[in-house]
């Protein structure tokens, strides 16, 4: 079995592995490396094509976490993640996408690190990681790309789906606010 | 200066070292202080810059730093809040610019200005609980916040 798809998944990785493209994330000032990329990487070789319209989670397939995730940004980046179509990426750019860096004790508004609440494929370290990093995160997740076959698929789809649901229900809002008043 | 301000209960009045004159006024007639201060011909107070906040483990300590183009001088009007029960008045119908900043200081301080259109959470999600910039706050027990569904 294996030997029939091996030609398959090959060419199938290889098509989306060389067409990555990109939702940037931007919440500080790691976005600003982003751009210093699009100016260093001007042949588009080890990165994505700059032709693709940017800023559309319905067509994207790699999600850039760049800066520090806020309590308040959270549901916005969940809502985002869910919108993306399935085969989706993400790389966490700099220490607090990360781990939550500098601000990671006793901060009452930094979450600690993207991946609390989004499954995180590659972890980018630097505070923040220069425009040469960045190229060989993206080059490291084409070569996971490349390893995956599609016999695994459903083992992709559970590792890459969310704990974390926002809340429908309003039990929870009701509770806190009880507190509150208390 | 003196006998301009005599009919306000001023508490206390002192000059920082940049030569700003820093008056402290009872919470009562603070509104009074400000609304005079704002239409005098003499001192025409007519930018806010800033609306600050203290804790200083007793009381909540509220700065206003107000602005005359007039005569192109600084002015500090503090104002002593209890710190259980902290109620001010608000000074959005004098000045615009106390909206963004009362609302942070409700959002931190758990200050509520009364008379406030708008009061409500800025920085912080409207689930999370506690003022983080009061000096008794739990980091640890507090810290867990529920998101909301309205995006």
């Amino acid at each position: 079995m294996s030997i029939l798809l091996k030609p398959i998944d090959t060419i199938y990785n290889w098509a989306r592995a060389n067409s990555l493209t990109p939702l940037i994330f931007a919440a500080s000032c790691c976005s600003s490396e982003i751009l210093s990329l699009s100016a260093y990487d001007n042949n588009n070789i080890i990165c994505f094509d700059n032709d693709v319209t940017l800023g559309n989670p319905r067509n994207a397939d790699l999600l850039i976490v760049a800066g520090a995730i806020t309590h308040k940004n959270a549901p916005v980046l969940l809502r985002l993640y869910e919108q993306m179509p399935e085969q989706k990426y993400v790389i966490a750019m700099g220490s607090c996408a990360c781990s939550g860096g500098v601000f990671r004790h006793n901060s009452y508004t930094v979450l600690g690190g993207a991946d609390k609440i989004i499954p995180v494929d590659i972890y980018l370290t630097g505070c923040p990681p220069e425009p040469r990093a960045l190229q060989k995160a993206i080059s490291k997740l084409k070569d996971k790309i490349m390893a995956e076959t599609i016999s695994m698929r459903t083992k992709y789809l559970d590792s890459h789906t969310t704990d974390f649901v926002l809340s429908e229900n309003q039990e929870i809002l009701n509770s806190v606010n009880k507190q509150r008043e208390e | 200066m003196e006998t301009e301000y005599s009919q306000f209960n001023i508490l206390n009045k002192q000059t920082t070292k940049c030569g700003i004159e820093k008056i402290t006024v009872d919470k009562c007639c603070f509104k009074k202080f400000i609304s005079h201060l704002k239409n005098s011909a003499e001192f025409e107070a007519n930018i806010l810059y800033s609306v600050m906040a203290c804790d200083t483990s007793d009381c909540i300590e509220l700065n206003y730093n107000l602005f005359s183009e007039k005569l192109n001088r600084y002015l500090i009007i503090t104002v002593l809040t209890d710190r259980n029960n902290p109620v001010c008045d608000t000074v959005t119908d004098l000045y615009k610019s106390a909206a963004f900043d009362e609302r942070e200081i409700f959002d931190m301080f758990g200050v509520f200005f009364e008379g406030h259109k708008n009061l409500t959470r800025l920085l912080m999600p409207n689930s999370s609980v506690g003022n983080p910039l009061l000096k008794d706050y739990n980091f640890q027990k507090e810290r867990s916040v529920h998101y909301e569904t309205d995006l």
